[in-house]
Protein backbone atom coordinates (compact mmCIF):
# COMPACT_ATOMS: atom_id res chain seq x y z
CA UNK A 1 0.00 0.00 0.00
CA UNK A 2 1.56 3.20 -0.88
CA UNK A 3 0.97 6.73 0.69
CA UNK A 4 -1.87 7.36 -1.97
CA UNK A 5 -4.02 4.21 -1.61
CA UNK A 6 -6.59 6.27 -0.98
CA UNK A 7 -6.06 8.12 -4.34
CA UNK A 8 -6.42 5.07 -6.27
CA UNK A 9 -2.43 5.02 -6.70
CA UNK A 10 -2.89 7.74 -9.37
CA UNK A 11 -1.88 11.53 -7.41
CA UNK A 12 -1.49 12.69 -10.82
CA UNK A 13 -4.98 12.15 -12.03
CA UNK A 14 -6.19 12.77 -8.05
CA UNK A 15 -4.62 16.25 -7.78
CA UNK A 16 -7.70 18.43 -7.45
CA UNK A 17 -10.30 16.61 -5.06
CA UNK A 18 -12.13 19.57 -4.48
CA UNK A 19 -15.05 17.64 -4.04
CA UNK A 20 -16.06 18.77 -6.78
CA UNK A 21 -15.33 15.81 -9.18
CA UNK A 22 -17.86 12.92 -10.61
CA UNK A 23 -18.94 11.93 -14.41
CA UNK A 24 -14.94 10.58 -15.76
CA UNK A 25 -13.72 6.89 -15.15
CA UNK A 26 -10.65 5.47 -16.89
CA UNK A 27 -12.09 2.22 -18.61
CA UNK A 28 -10.81 -1.33 -18.71
CA UNK A 29 -8.23 -0.17 -21.24
CA UNK A 30 -6.61 2.84 -19.39
CA UNK A 31 -8.85 5.00 -21.63
CA UNK A 32 -10.56 8.49 -19.81
CA UNK A 33 -14.22 8.40 -20.71
CA UNK A 34 -17.02 10.54 -20.16
CA UNK A 35 -20.52 8.99 -18.90
CA UNK A 36 -23.25 12.10 -17.69
CA UNK A 37 -24.79 8.61 -15.87
CA UNK A 38 -22.05 7.53 -14.19
CA UNK A 39 -21.07 9.93 -11.02
CA UNK A 40 -20.04 7.37 -8.91
CA UNK A 41 -18.02 3.78 -8.25
CA UNK A 42 -21.30 2.49 -7.24
CA UNK A 43 -22.94 4.15 -10.58
CA UNK A 44 -20.46 2.36 -12.52
CA UNK A 45 -20.44 -1.40 -10.46
CA UNK A 46 -24.36 -0.96 -10.91
CA UNK A 47 -24.14 -1.13 -14.65
CA UNK A 48 -21.29 -3.35 -14.76
CA UNK A 49 -18.82 -0.50 -16.37
CA UNK A 50 -15.36 -2.06 -15.69
CA UNK A 51 -13.05 0.51 -14.34
CA UNK A 52 -12.06 3.08 -12.09
CA UNK A 53 -14.18 6.42 -11.39
CA UNK A 54 -12.09 9.37 -11.40
CA UNK A 55 -14.39 12.66 -10.88
CA UNK A 56 -16.41 15.14 -12.69
CA UNK A 57 -13.16 17.31 -13.43
CA UNK A 58 -9.41 16.49 -13.05
CA UNK A 59 -6.30 17.01 -15.18
CA UNK A 60 -3.70 15.02 -16.54
CA UNK A 61 -0.49 15.28 -18.40
CA UNK A 62 0.25 14.64 -21.74
CA UNK A 63 3.18 12.24 -21.93
CA UNK A 64 3.69 13.30 -25.51
CA UNK A 65 3.70 17.02 -25.21
CA UNK A 66 4.24 16.97 -21.46
CA UNK A 67 1.30 19.51 -21.20
CA UNK A 68 -1.80 19.83 -18.51
CA UNK A 69 -4.81 18.31 -19.99
CA UNK A 70 -7.76 19.55 -18.38
CA UNK A 71 -11.22 16.97 -18.11
CA UNK A 72 -13.95 19.56 -18.07
CA UNK A 73 -17.19 18.55 -16.69
CA UNK A 74 -18.95 19.19 -19.52
CA UNK A 75 -17.57 16.20 -21.23
CA UNK A 76 -14.68 18.35 -23.01
CA UNK A 77 -10.80 17.99 -22.44
CA UNK A 78 -8.99 21.03 -23.39
CA UNK A 79 -5.40 21.72 -22.90
CA UNK A 80 -3.25 23.85 -20.36
CA UNK A 81 -1.07 26.83 -22.06
CA UNK A 82 1.63 26.49 -19.46
CA UNK A 83 4.36 23.07 -20.19
CA UNK A 84 5.28 21.80 -17.27
CA UNK A 85 8.86 23.09 -16.08
CA UNK A 86 11.64 21.78 -14.23
CA UNK A 87 10.71 21.57 -11.08
CA UNK A 88 12.27 23.39 -7.79
CA UNK A 89 10.80 23.42 -4.35
CA UNK A 90 10.58 26.34 -2.41
CA UNK A 91 7.16 27.24 -1.54
CA UNK A 92 4.14 25.76 1.02
CA UNK A 93 0.50 26.35 0.38
CA UNK A 94 -1.87 25.79 3.27
CA UNK A 95 -5.32 24.15 3.21
CA UNK A 96 -7.76 27.35 2.01
CA UNK A 97 -6.81 27.39 -1.58
CA UNK A 98 -4.26 30.09 -1.23
CA UNK A 99 -0.47 29.66 -1.22
CA UNK A 100 1.60 31.47 1.18
CA UNK A 101 5.45 31.23 0.41
CA UNK A 102 8.68 30.91 3.10
CA UNK A 103 11.28 30.83 0.46
CA UNK A 104 9.96 32.51 -2.57
CA UNK A 105 6.77 32.82 -4.06
CA UNK A 106 6.93 30.79 -6.74
CA UNK A 107 3.40 29.01 -7.04
CA UNK A 108 0.04 29.96 -6.93
CA UNK A 109 -3.39 28.64 -7.20
CA UNK A 110 -6.15 30.04 -9.71
CA UNK A 111 -9.76 28.51 -9.25
CA UNK A 112 -8.48 25.34 -9.91
CA UNK A 113 -5.98 25.92 -12.22
CA UNK A 114 -2.66 26.47 -11.15
CA UNK A 115 0.16 28.78 -12.45
CA UNK A 116 3.26 28.86 -11.94
CA UNK A 117 6.39 31.94 -11.75
CA UNK A 118 9.84 31.91 -11.88
CA UNK A 119 10.32 28.42 -13.59
CA UNK A 120 8.99 26.83 -11.01
CA UNK A 121 5.87 23.93 -11.38
CA UNK A 122 4.41 23.53 -8.26
CA UNK A 123 1.09 21.44 -7.07
CA UNK A 124 -1.57 22.80 -4.32
CA UNK A 125 -4.03 19.63 -3.67
CA UNK A 126 -6.23 21.19 -1.41
CA UNK A 127 -8.23 20.22 1.64
CA UNK A 128 -8.01 16.15 0.80
CA UNK A 129 -4.39 16.38 -0.01
CA UNK A 130 -3.44 19.14 2.12
CA UNK A 131 -0.42 17.52 3.69
CA UNK A 132 0.74 16.52 0.10
CA UNK A 133 2.10 18.50 -2.81
CA UNK A 134 3.32 17.02 -6.17
CA UNK A 135 6.07 18.01 -8.53
CA UNK A 136 6.40 16.71 -11.29
CA UNK A 137 7.51 16.68 -15.04
CA UNK A 138 6.93 14.36 -17.86
CA UNK A 139 8.72 11.43 -18.82
CA UNK A 140 8.47 12.16 -22.69
CA UNK A 141 8.02 14.80 -24.66
CA UNK A 142 10.11 17.69 -24.51
CA UNK A 143 11.12 18.08 -20.78
CA UNK A 144 11.36 13.98 -21.28
CA UNK A 145 13.63 11.97 -18.75
CA UNK A 146 12.83 14.99 -16.18
CA UNK A 147 12.52 13.89 -12.69
CA UNK A 148 8.75 13.57 -11.31
CA UNK A 149 8.76 14.14 -7.36
CA UNK A 150 5.50 13.84 -4.85
CA UNK A 151 6.45 16.40 -1.86
CA UNK A 152 5.21 15.21 1.58
CA UNK A 153 4.72 17.99 3.49
CA UNK A 154 3.79 18.23 7.30
CA UNK A 155 0.56 19.70 9.06
CA UNK A 156 2.00 23.29 8.14
CA UNK A 157 2.49 22.23 5.00
CA UNK A 158 6.26 22.76 5.03
CA UNK A 159 7.75 20.17 2.24
CA UNK A 160 9.76 17.73 4.68
CA UNK A 161 10.64 14.49 2.39
CA UNK A 162 10.06 14.02 -1.29
CA UNK A 163 9.25 10.53 -2.96
CA UNK A 164 10.27 9.08 -6.20
CA UNK A 165 7.23 9.61 -8.11
CA UNK A 166 8.18 8.24 -11.56
CA UNK A 167 5.69 5.61 -13.31
CA UNK A 168 8.56 2.69 -12.50
CA UNK A 169 7.46 3.44 -8.44
CA UNK A 170 3.69 2.88 -9.45
CA UNK A 171 3.08 6.78 -10.36
CA UNK A 172 1.66 6.94 -13.70
CA UNK A 173 1.33 9.74 -16.31
CA UNK A 174 -1.59 9.28 -18.34
CA UNK A 175 -2.07 9.68 -21.85
CA UNK A 176 -4.83 11.71 -23.36
CA UNK A 177 -7.49 9.73 -24.65
CA UNK A 178 -8.72 9.60 -27.92
CA UNK A 179 -12.58 8.70 -26.55
CA UNK A 180 -12.36 11.91 -23.95
CA UNK A 181 -14.66 13.81 -25.50
CA UNK A 182 -18.13 14.02 -25.18
CA UNK A 183 -19.62 11.45 -27.41
CA UNK A 184 -22.66 12.37 -30.14
CA UNK A 185 -25.38 9.35 -29.12
CA UNK A 186 -27.87 9.41 -31.74
CA UNK A 187 -29.31 6.04 -29.88
CA UNK A 188 -29.74 7.83 -26.60
CA UNK A 189 -31.50 11.11 -28.16
CA UNK A 190 -33.78 9.09 -30.39
CA UNK A 191 -34.58 6.94 -26.82
CA UNK A 192 -35.07 9.95 -24.87
CA UNK A 193 -37.33 11.27 -27.59
CA UNK A 194 -39.31 7.95 -27.21
CA UNK A 195 -39.64 7.58 -23.46
CA UNK A 196 -40.52 11.58 -23.42
CA UNK A 197 -43.47 10.46 -25.96
CA UNK A 198 -44.23 8.08 -23.72
CA UNK A 199 -44.75 10.03 -20.15
CA UNK A 200 -46.34 12.81 -22.45
CA UNK A 201 -48.84 10.12 -23.79
CA UNK A 202 -49.65 8.76 -20.39
CA UNK A 203 -50.20 12.38 -18.92
CA UNK A 204 -52.25 13.70 -21.96
CA UNK A 205 -54.50 10.32 -22.04
CA UNK A 206 -54.81 11.14 -18.43
CA UNK A 207 -56.08 14.76 -19.15
CA UNK A 208 -58.27 13.34 -22.10
CA UNK A 209 -60.22 10.81 -19.78
CA UNK A 210 -60.49 13.46 -17.27
CA UNK A 211 -61.71 16.20 -19.25
CA UNK A 212 -64.72 13.34 -20.48
CA UNK A 213 -65.46 9.70 -19.04
CA UNK A 214 -62.77 7.24 -19.36
CA UNK A 215 -62.52 4.34 -21.11
CA UNK A 216 -60.90 1.58 -22.17
CA UNK A 217 -58.68 2.72 -24.55
CA UNK A 218 -57.23 5.84 -22.11
CA UNK A 219 -56.45 2.78 -19.81
CA UNK A 220 -55.11 0.67 -22.42
CA UNK A 221 -53.19 3.62 -23.71
CA UNK A 222 -51.70 4.71 -19.97
CA UNK A 223 -50.75 0.39 -19.94
CA UNK A 224 -48.58 1.35 -22.90
CA UNK A 225 -47.68 4.91 -22.86
CA UNK A 226 -45.74 3.51 -19.11
CA UNK A 227 -44.34 0.70 -20.97
CA UNK A 228 -42.96 2.99 -23.20
CA UNK A 229 -41.24 5.29 -20.98
CA UNK A 230 -39.56 2.84 -17.91
CA UNK A 231 -40.16 -0.85 -19.67
CA UNK A 232 -39.17 -2.78 -22.41
CA UNK A 233 -40.76 -1.35 -25.33
CA UNK A 234 -37.93 1.42 -26.10
CA UNK A 235 -37.76 3.84 -28.50
CA UNK A 236 -38.23 1.84 -31.29
CA UNK A 237 -41.20 0.55 -30.11
CA UNK A 238 -42.59 3.90 -28.92
CA UNK A 239 -42.37 5.62 -31.89
CA UNK A 240 -43.37 2.79 -34.65
CA UNK A 241 -46.54 2.79 -32.71
CA UNK A 242 -46.71 6.73 -32.22
CA UNK A 243 -46.66 6.67 -36.19
CA UNK A 244 -48.72 3.58 -36.31
CA UNK A 245 -51.44 5.49 -33.58
CA UNK A 246 -51.49 8.30 -36.18
CA UNK A 247 -51.93 6.43 -39.57
CA UNK A 248 -54.65 4.45 -38.06
CA UNK A 249 -56.18 8.00 -36.90
CA UNK A 250 -56.17 9.14 -40.44
CA UNK A 251 -57.54 5.80 -42.05
CA UNK A 252 -60.24 5.07 -39.32
CA UNK A 253 -61.08 8.09 -37.56
CA UNK A 254 -60.23 6.13 -34.53
CA UNK A 255 -56.76 5.41 -32.71
CA UNK A 256 -55.89 2.00 -32.43
CA UNK A 257 -56.66 1.72 -28.81
CA UNK A 258 -59.97 3.16 -29.62
CA UNK A 259 -60.52 0.33 -32.38
CA UNK A 260 -59.49 -2.36 -30.46
CA UNK A 261 -61.38 -1.60 -27.23
CA UNK A 262 -64.05 0.73 -27.77
CA UNK A 263 -64.82 0.30 -31.64
CA UNK A 264 -68.30 0.51 -31.04
CA UNK A 265 -68.95 3.28 -29.05
CA UNK B 1 -41.21 16.40 -2.44
CA UNK B 2 -40.55 15.68 -5.86
CA UNK B 3 -37.23 15.55 -5.07
CA UNK B 4 -38.03 12.52 -3.00
CA UNK B 5 -39.99 11.46 -6.01
CA UNK B 6 -36.50 11.76 -8.55
CA UNK B 7 -34.53 10.20 -6.26
CA UNK B 8 -37.23 6.83 -5.36
CA UNK B 9 -37.45 6.55 -9.37
CA UNK B 10 -33.67 7.11 -9.64
CA UNK B 11 -32.85 4.54 -7.42
CA UNK B 12 -35.74 1.66 -8.55
CA UNK B 13 -34.42 2.43 -11.71
CA UNK B 14 -30.60 2.31 -11.65
CA UNK B 15 -31.27 -0.88 -9.84
CA UNK B 16 -32.93 -2.53 -12.56
CA UNK B 17 -30.79 -1.99 -14.92
CA UNK B 18 -32.14 1.32 -16.96
CA UNK B 19 -29.23 2.64 -18.64
CA UNK B 20 -30.72 6.29 -18.34
CA UNK B 21 -32.37 5.97 -15.02
CA UNK B 22 -31.71 9.90 -14.65
CA UNK B 23 -33.41 10.73 -17.71
CA UNK B 24 -35.86 7.98 -16.78
CA UNK B 25 -36.51 9.50 -13.36
CA UNK B 26 -37.42 12.76 -14.71
CA UNK B 27 -39.71 11.56 -16.74
CA UNK B 28 -41.23 9.71 -13.63
CA UNK B 29 -40.90 13.02 -11.43
CA UNK B 30 -42.90 14.56 -14.94
CA UNK B 31 -45.85 11.63 -14.33
CA UNK B 32 -46.47 12.44 -11.38
CA UNK B 33 -46.58 16.65 -11.33
CA UNK B 34 -49.08 15.69 -14.38
CA UNK B 35 -51.32 14.04 -11.93
CA UNK B 36 -51.07 16.39 -9.58
CA UNK B 37 -51.47 18.79 -12.18
CA UNK B 38 -54.52 16.91 -13.65
CA UNK B 39 -56.20 16.67 -10.10
CA UNK B 40 -55.58 20.11 -9.42
CA UNK B 41 -58.01 21.03 -12.35
CA UNK B 42 -59.72 18.59 -11.45
CA UNK B 43 -60.61 20.12 -8.19
CA UNK B 44 -60.53 23.80 -9.13
CA UNK B 45 -63.71 22.23 -11.83
CA UNK B 46 -65.36 20.41 -8.90
CA UNK B 47 -65.70 23.75 -7.19
CA UNK B 48 -66.66 25.76 -10.23
CA UNK B 49 -63.68 27.50 -9.74
CA UNK B 50 -62.91 26.91 -13.77
CA UNK B 51 -65.36 25.25 -16.23
CA UNK B 52 -63.40 21.93 -16.35
CA UNK B 53 -60.33 20.60 -18.10
CA UNK B 54 -59.78 21.75 -21.96
CA UNK B 55 -60.71 20.17 -24.49
CA UNK B 56 -58.96 21.03 -27.68
CA UNK B 57 -60.61 18.79 -30.24
CA UNK B 58 -63.31 16.40 -30.46
CA UNK B 59 -61.08 13.81 -31.92
CA UNK B 60 -59.40 11.11 -29.05
CA UNK B 61 -56.09 11.66 -30.79
CA UNK B 62 -55.60 14.61 -32.02
CA UNK B 63 -56.88 15.95 -28.42
CA UNK B 64 -54.26 14.33 -26.97
CA UNK B 65 -51.22 15.73 -29.26
CA UNK B 66 -52.97 19.07 -28.37
CA UNK B 67 -52.28 18.63 -24.99
CA UNK B 68 -48.47 17.58 -25.63
CA UNK B 69 -47.88 21.52 -26.03
CA UNK B 70 -48.36 22.64 -22.52
CA UNK B 71 -47.38 19.44 -21.01
CA UNK B 72 -43.77 19.34 -23.19
CA UNK B 73 -43.66 23.14 -21.50
CA UNK B 74 -43.86 21.24 -18.30
CA UNK B 75 -41.51 18.62 -19.19
CA UNK B 76 -39.46 20.81 -20.24
CA UNK B 77 -39.21 23.15 -17.22
CA UNK B 78 -39.05 19.80 -14.95
CA UNK B 79 -35.74 18.59 -17.48
CA UNK B 80 -34.22 21.65 -16.56
CA UNK B 81 -34.48 21.78 -13.24
CA UNK B 82 -33.41 18.21 -12.42
CA UNK B 83 -30.05 19.68 -13.77
CA UNK B 84 -26.83 17.44 -13.49
CA UNK B 85 -25.95 19.82 -10.57
CA UNK B 86 -29.50 19.57 -8.94
CA UNK B 87 -29.62 15.59 -9.59
CA UNK B 88 -26.18 14.96 -8.19
CA UNK B 89 -27.60 16.67 -4.81
CA UNK B 90 -30.63 15.07 -4.52
CA UNK B 91 -28.60 11.84 -5.49
CA UNK B 92 -25.78 12.84 -2.42
CA UNK B 93 -28.58 13.77 -0.21
CA UNK B 94 -31.05 10.58 0.00
CA UNK B 95 -28.05 8.34 -0.82
CA UNK B 96 -26.69 8.23 2.51
CA UNK B 97 -29.47 7.84 4.25
CA UNK B 98 -30.20 3.77 5.30
CA UNK B 99 -33.29 1.84 3.96
CA UNK B 100 -34.42 4.73 1.69
CA UNK B 101 -37.45 1.91 0.81
CA UNK B 102 -38.42 2.28 4.25
CA UNK B 103 -42.31 1.30 4.71
CA UNK B 104 -42.75 4.96 5.37
CA UNK B 105 -41.30 5.97 1.92
CA UNK B 106 -43.01 3.56 -0.38
CA UNK B 107 -46.25 4.44 1.56
CA UNK B 108 -45.62 8.10 1.05
CA UNK B 109 -44.60 7.62 -2.71
CA UNK B 110 -47.95 5.46 -3.42
CA UNK B 111 -49.98 7.62 -1.70
CA UNK B 112 -48.60 10.48 -4.52
CA UNK B 113 -49.55 8.93 -7.00
CA UNK B 114 -52.59 6.98 -5.72
CA UNK B 115 -54.44 10.40 -4.09
CA UNK B 116 -54.23 12.48 -7.35
CA UNK B 117 -55.73 9.12 -8.89
CA UNK B 118 -58.58 8.65 -6.88
CA UNK B 119 -59.41 12.57 -6.97
CA UNK B 120 -58.65 12.10 -11.08
CA UNK B 121 -61.76 9.23 -11.32
CA UNK B 122 -64.07 10.51 -8.80
CA UNK B 123 -64.58 14.27 -9.32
Amino acid sequence: MTPYHYGYNNPIVYKYLFGLLEDWYENENGEIVYDENVKSQQDMNDRGIKGTYLGEQGTAIDENTGKTIVYNSDGTTSTAEKELAEVVVTARGNSSGSSSSTASADWFSSGNLLGYAGGVQSVYEGAFFSRHKFDYRPSKGPNADSWTTVWKTNKAGEAVTGINASPANGYRILKESKNAVKKFNAGRILARTGKALGALGVVATIADGASGTWKSYHTADVIIGVAMTFGPVGWIGGLTYLAADLVTQGVTGKSITENLFDGNQ
Amino acid sequence: MYNFVFYFFYRMLSRSGDDDSLFSSILGVFLVIGLHIIALLKILAHFNVIEGLPIFSDTYLHNKLYWFLPLGVILGIVYLYFNKRKAKRVIDKYSSKENFYSLGNVTLFIFLIVVPAIVIAKL
